[in-house]
């Protein structure tokens, strides 16, 4: 019998808005969880998706993606790759395990949603698909960091991260709540496919198959390469509901979702991949700054996806270009110092090279951050490495939950950064995370970052110790120094290094 | 007496503290606080008597043998430490 060709069955056979007789259509698509902008059915009945495959094919083609990352996986076996990669590549497998796994995994929930409650029948096919590969994603990435045990007993965070308290493990599950859990089925598909998939993804996921090539990782660059090639078929599930958005008269609630999601997801990645790029990748692998990833792989992108969907570019456009020169080095410096609270081991990134590079790359960096190290590389090569230990809990942002930063020398923004609602004061990374809370203060009050917990008495003892056991951190998960504080003698004289 | 807790930045640091001081404590006592955190640790050594305190919204300096509560000082503010005169020339941050 001959087959028909998918495109000659696909519209009909995915036609599945049929006329519920039991319940009532808002029974079967409850507005909150399902659309809360009540778009008309006829407008959705345009949902057309980009990107159509048959459950044969997909299963056909990921039988085959995962054939090849298993088989290069135990071919790399043979290497001896990982036990001469060196610290800073198992440093950034480390945070990559940790904040991903899981944060793959739980997204299957995501997709979930919007398979079950999508009101266009195209998209809930496509998030079907895409809830199946978040499965394999979650597991084959588990599965890596696993086999990677051998190495450090730090790689077991990449399953046990997100049930801690950790501060990133709040910051983590405190974005997905937000971005893609705790959504109805629209706005996942704008902030999670959209702003943070279609936006920010690739960046990890292409930037970084790039860089472990280069590092010689085939296997994990093989492992997130595959990864991508799902993540850019089902982050389309987006875009053609955002059209359809800005057809039919919904541009402001479109517009408000890209913005907040935009936003939230690029402070993430910010922590994730800038500090990567720009500081933990070897001297000689790195092939562009963070600046530069951003510039082509968000800021151009980006802007020509939402000009041709009718959108805006999100109302902190400004801020956000000047914001890709500085936050993450902030966060940089705040993982070092604070590399006892993370589960992976911290290189400064700061060798007279590697300043010379960042200095290339952001003009006036050894005038701002720069004056930061001297004191800090003076202090070790002083012998005095206690004072690079911290003393108290930095200060985090009520909204995103990362440390609260300014470019050294640079005033702060106190109009724009505090707010006191209900009798309780909080505290801002910027006017954008201010103004996201302020649309919507109730999803946001009752959250409790690192901080409020310490002040409600939940971290005993009340110390940086206290804090370090309450985060889950055993005394040999603890980050330190990835290098022994090489790169504070580099260039000068041997002296005795102080070990951590 | 309780403990005031509160967020303390400083001229030319990148960060915010979380600090505790005695509801009891002065200005002076609350800068010694704060500044060893920061001085000769992110940014070299000044001396203590340059060394000024103000709410971060505000401009003027708070006396330092004021009461921390008398100063106005309430949990959960936020303080900033800066240098007086500047140490650069520059106009304080």
């Amino acid at each position: 019998m001959t087959l028909l060709q998918r495109s000659d069955w696909y519209d009909v056979a995915r036609d599945t808005n049929w006329t519920p007789s039991f319940v009532a259509e808002a029974e079967l698509f409850p507005s909150d969880i399902s659309d809360p902008f009540d778009m008309p059915k006829a407008a959705w009945a345009e949902y057309d998706e980009p990107y159509k495959v048959s459950y044969a094919e997909y299963v056909k083609v990921q039988r085959e993606k995962d054939a090849g990352v298993y088989a290069v996986n135990t071919a790399a076996a043979r290497t001896r790759f990982m036990e001469e990669a060196g610290q800073r590549w198992h440093s950034v497998l480390k945070l990559h395990f940790g904040a991903v796994c899981l944060a793959e995994s739980s997204s299957q929930i995501s997709e979930g949603r919007m398979a079950r409650f999508g009101r266009a029948p195209g998209m809930r096919n496509m998030a079907t698909f895409g809830l199946l590969d978040e499965i394999r994603h979650g597991q084959a990435q588990l599965y890596f960091a696993h086999e990677s045990l051998r190495y450090s007993p730090q790689f077991n965070f990449a399953h046990k991260l997100l049930g801690t308290q950790e501060w990133g493990a709040i910051m983590t599950r405190s974005t997905l709540d937000d971005v893609f859990l705790g959504r109805d089925a629209v706005t996942t598909a704008i902030m999670l496919t959209f702003a943070f998939e279609t936006g920010f993804t690739n960046m990890q996921f292409i930037g970084l198959a790039g860089d472990a090539a280069e590092a010689g990782d085939t296997s994990f660059s093989n492992l997130i390469s595959s990864i991508q090639t799902d993540e850019s078929r089902h982050a389309q599930i987006g875009a053609p509901l955002l059209k359809l958005m800005v057809k039919n008269g919904y541009k402001a609630e479109a517009q408000k979702a890209v913005d907040i999601g935009f936003w939230r997801t690029y402070r993430f990645f910010t922590l994730l991949t800038g500090t990567v790029i720009d500081y933990f990748m070897p001297l000689e692998k790195r092939t562009s700054s963070f600046k530069e990833f951003m510039e082509e792989w968000i800021v151009d992108q980006f802007e020509r996806t939402l000009l041709d969907m009718g959108l805006d570019l999100p109302w902190y456009w400004d801020f956000f270009l000047e914001d890709i020169n500085s936050f993450h080095h902030g966060m940089q410096i705040g993982w070092w110092l604070y590399r006892d609270t993370v589960w992976f081991d911290v290189p400064a990134g700061v060798s007279p090279a590697e300043r010379e590079w960042l200095e290339a790359k952001y003009p006036g960096w050894n005038d701002s951050w720069g004056r930061l190290w001297d004191q800090i590389g003076e202090n070790i090569r002083a012998g005095k490495t206690d004072l690079t230990v911290p003393k108290t809990l930095p200060v985090v942002c009520s909204f995103n939950n990362l440390p609260l930063v300014t470019t050294p020398g640079k005033s702060w923004d106190p109009q724009g950064q505090m707010l006191t609602y209900k009798g309780k004061k909080y505290y801002f990374q910027s006017h954008v995370e201010k103004w996201i809370f302020e649309q919507d203060p109730e999803r946001y009050a009752a959250h409790q970052t690192l901080i409020d917990q310490f002040l409600a008495g939940k971290i005993q003892p009340p110390n940086y110790e206290g804090a370090l056991n309450y985060m889950g951190l055993s005394p040999v998960e603890r980050g330190k120094d990835a290098e022994n504080y090489a790169w504070a003698f580099a260039g000068r004289e041997p002296r005795k290094m102080a070990a951590e | 007496m309780s403990d005031l807790p509160l967020l303390v930045s400083c001229e030319r640091d990148f960060l915010v503290h979380l600090v505790a001081v005695p509801s009891e404590a002065r200005v002076c006592d609350l800068i010694e606080a704060a500044a060893s955190l920061v001085v000769g640790v992110h940014l070299p050594d000044m001396p203590a008597s340059s060394i000024r305190l103000r709410k971060i919204d505000r401009h003027e300096a708070l006396p330092g043998d004021a009461n921390v509560v008398d100063a106005g000082i309430e949990p959960m503010d936020w303080v900033h430490l800066f240098f007086e005169p500047a140490s650069d020339g520059k106009p304080l941050q």
